[in-house]
């Protein structure tokens, strides 16, 4: 078990697997973002069956290549790679498992900057002794691993190599958990007025709409526009500040200000808006029946993009869209399609028990009915239009969540640190190995570097001339 | 007036191009030795007139960091800028001018270039809302410096291919390859402004990641400039690695450090619109 469990581990976290990995990454992205030029370039050309293969990449390219579950598993693998890369170098593990010779081979690099070799007839009875303060001395105080007919010494210089090692790697394991914790953010959008709170955000999973509810209600005090940097009269560049609040029961309320792109962060949420406010339509009184034999007659009053809850069946009933007649002459005619038929029109969303969407339809001042096979029958009509203030704006906030963000902050400085500490600070490793042969003994000198290979490769020489002093008996 | 400082600064890269020119061909250590200084005080210029564009930029009411790059102009000086240092600080380590006469006429052309003759605008512009932000000065300088470190790689490789090969596999000139320092240390400059632009990338790529969390609510949207960044990184990341394995080092390393330049390249003409459309740009 331990065997191939040390087999398992070596080749996750061998280099060439790394390499391998890092590969077929970058053709994969690669291919991803020139998926338009390739197409293309196959359609233009006209080879024979050009077309045809032009068109099945172009389904095979329809969904993202990225929430693909092959590119999610090449993802699980490079994170495989960079937990066994780091395990493999635990002393701790090594012994678990048994394995010397792997943590030989992983301390020195495949092919060592500077290896040689001689043979002693005899060794001095103090020479490992020797070895191990000459080495202690020199570098630092050597790890021994011994097995039957071989002993290895190793001494390095410059130990945070090693732990730029776990830093970077680590860092790297860090930000892809907080990738994969943010995989469960929600993002979404919320349309507030001057004065209006909510606490629903609105956003679509897998296609369909739903909301998710947030544990405080957000309330957009104030929002005016900010005058276009001095000397660029361009009004292009105007923004808009937005004063909200985020209103939790007991506490006190909090403010904060969003101005153009700037964001706000507060309590697990980011808030931010949208360029500019969105002209607000006429407000209409929505007469709604629910359930089928003669429901419980409601009168709603909602402008767009306003919610109710109907106490009888917990649903929320949503007005998306508002077509006026007046509004949609010639063009516009055929977005609003049937409702041109009637003075106002306006598509009504009915959210359910799981918040998702289960009714959407155009209403009219005639009744509609909604009714789908196990869901509460609906009937809209609009009983009223009440024109609004023209100067009334409607700003969309984009509220997100950041579920794994500090983990991704946190990851990347660590990262960023560890790259530093392997490639700015000088490292430098020897190994000594004295196995018997026949008639005496070899004892091979191998050294390795981060920085200044011709500087190790005058040192290891030098401690090479010192280990055959120590040996000679 | 920091227009004409720049101007001023410009010429004094040329002197100094001319001056390595004369040192790689004549061989004269008093000629290199003035080469170094002129560039050390035009680099001293250089820095003076970003100290004064800042505080003009206060001055007009703008009050924000050249170091945003809202124009060519912006990013070639500062591009000129970091280059120069790199380079200052590579012959300091590295105790070789040779290198001078690859650098310094880039840099001094660029200038020249950026000052008037490619009839760039070098107004101080006012920054659109979404460029605002201190995030974003860290973002694109780090990105700016690690491509000019990338830049030196990509010219140390090339020199490195000229030293120990000409075109069609002939033996590099004598003339050239005398002038030229040793291809371990051309392997070495390449391998160590590579591992600084690696740094300098991750936290280009990290300050950027930031910044799409607070504009777009999202740290990475696979938007084509962001495929390309991580296109690099990983290329860049296989250059390292293989090097550490010592699979690749000399010609062959020579070669991927200048394809993943290419790949750098690429990537930021993407950034500035040029081959893919992409949020990345402002003006979107």
């Amino acid at each position: 078990m331990n065997r191939l469990l040390n087999r398992t581990l070596t080749h996750m976290a061998s280099i060439n697997f790394t390499i391998m990995l890092l590969v077929m990454f970058l053709l994969t992205i690669l291919t991803d973002t020139m998926q338009d030029g390739i197409i293309s370039f196959v359609r233009g050309v006209r080879l024979p069956g050009g077309n045809a293969v032009a068109n099945w990449l172009n389904g095979y390219f329809s969904a993202e290549v990225h929430d693909s579950r092959w590119f999610k598993l090449l993802l699980v693998l490079f994170i495989l790679n960079l937990l066994a890369c780091m395990t493999k170098r635990m002393p701790g593990t090594l012994k678990m498992l048994a394995a010397p010779a792997s943590e030989e081979a992983c301390r020195m690099p495949a092919a060592p900057l500077f290896e040689d070799r001689f043979t002693v007839a005899a060794l001095r009875a103090d020479f490992e002794q020797r070895l191990y303060h000459l080495l202690a001395e020199r570098l630092s105080r050597p790890a021994v691993y011994r097995t039957a007919g071989r002993s290895v010494f190793f001494s390095q210089r410059g130990k945070c190599f090693h732990g730029g090692f776990y830093l970077a790697h680590g860092g790297l394991l860090l930000v892809l958990a907080g990738g994969l914790f943010g995989q469960s953010a929600l993002s979404g959008e919320m349309f507030l007025r001057e004065g209006d709170a909510d606490d629903k955000v609105f956003f679509n999973k897998n296609g369909i709409p739903c909301f998710g509810k947030l544990d405080y209600r957000i309330r957009l005090d104030r929002c005016v526009p900010v005058d276009p940097p001095a000397g660029d009269a361009d009004s292009a560049w105007r923004t808009y500040r937005s004063t909200i609040s985020m209103l939790r029961e007991g506490t006190h309320d909090e403010k904060g200000t969003l101005e153009g792109y700037r964001t706000l962060a507060a309590h697990g949420i980011r808030v931010g808006q949208s360029r500019s406010p969105e002209k607000d339509g006429p407000q209409l009184t929505l007469s709604l029946r629910a359930g089928k034999a003669g429901g419980k007659h409601r009168t709603f009053s909602l402008r767009r993009h306003q919610c109710c809850s109907i106490p009888e069946t917990g649903n929320v009933v949503r007005l998306k869209e508002v077509f006026v007649s007046d509004d949609y002459p010639g063009a516009s005619r055929k977005k609003a399609g049937r409702a041109a038929l009637a003075p106002c029109a306006a598509t009504v969303e009915v959210y359910g028990d799981n918040r998702s969407l289960i009714h959407k339809s155009l209403v009219t001042t005639h009744p509609v009915s909604l009714e789908q096979p196990g869901q509460e029958a609906y009937e809209f009509r609009i009983t009223g239009v009440e024109k609004n203030d023209p100067s009334s704006d409607c700003m969309r906030l984009l509220v997100c969540t950041e579920p794994g963000g500090s983990l991704i902050w946190i990851g990347a400085a660590i990262a960023i640190a560890g790259f530093s500490l392997i490639f700015l600070l000088s490292h430098r490793r020897i190994r000594v190995a004295i196995e018997k042969s026949g008639d005496g003994y070899f004892i091979t000198v191998a050294g390795w570097t981060s920085r200044n290979p011709d500087g190790l490769k005058h040192y290891a020489g030098l401690i090479k001339e010192l280990v055959r002093h120590c040996a000679a008996a | 007036m920091n227009v004409a400082l720049f101007s001023a600064v410009s010429y004094i890269y040329l002197f100094s191009s001319l001056a390595y020119c004369g040192y790689f061909f004549f061989r004269v250590d008093e000629v290199g030795k003035a080469a170094t200084g002129i560039t050390a005080a035009g680099i001293f210029a250089h820095t003076a007139a970003y100290a004064l564009r800042w505080f003009e930029s206060y001055k007009l009411g703008m009050g924000h960091s050249p170091l945003s790059f809202f124009t060519l102009y912006e990013t070639i000086i500062f591009a000129c800028w970091s280059l120069t240092l790199m380079y200052l600080f590579l012959e300091h380590l590295f105790r070789t001018r040779a290198l001078g006469i690859f650098v310094l006429p880039f840099i001094s052309l660029a200038m020249l270039g950026a000052s008037g003759s490619l009839g760039m605008s070098s107004r101080i512009e006012a920054l659109p809302p979404v460029l605002k932000g201190n995030v974003l000065a860290y973002h694109v300088t780090t990105c700016m410096m690690s491509l000019t470190a990338f830049l030196i790689a990509c010219i140390a490789a090339g020199l490195l291919l000229l030293a120990t090969k000409a075109p069609g596999n002939m033996p590099a000139p004598a003339a050239l390859s005398n002038r030229l320092p040793l291809p371990q240390v051309l392997d070495d400059i390449c391998y160590k402004a590579t591992a600084v632009g690696f740094i300098l990338f991750s936290m280009a790529m990290a300050t950027g990641a930031y910044r799409a969390k607070i504009i777009w609510g999202r740290y990475w949207s696979w938007d084509p400039v962001e495929a390309g960044s991580l296109i690099m990184w990983l290329l860049y990341a296989l250059i390292l690695h293989g090097r550490y394995q010592r699979w690749w080092g000399g010609t062959t390393g020579a070669l991927l450090s200048i394809a993943a330049f290419a790949a750098a390249i690429c990537s930021f003409l993407i950034a500035a619109n040029r081959l893919m459309t992409s949020a990345h740009y402002p003006i979107q």
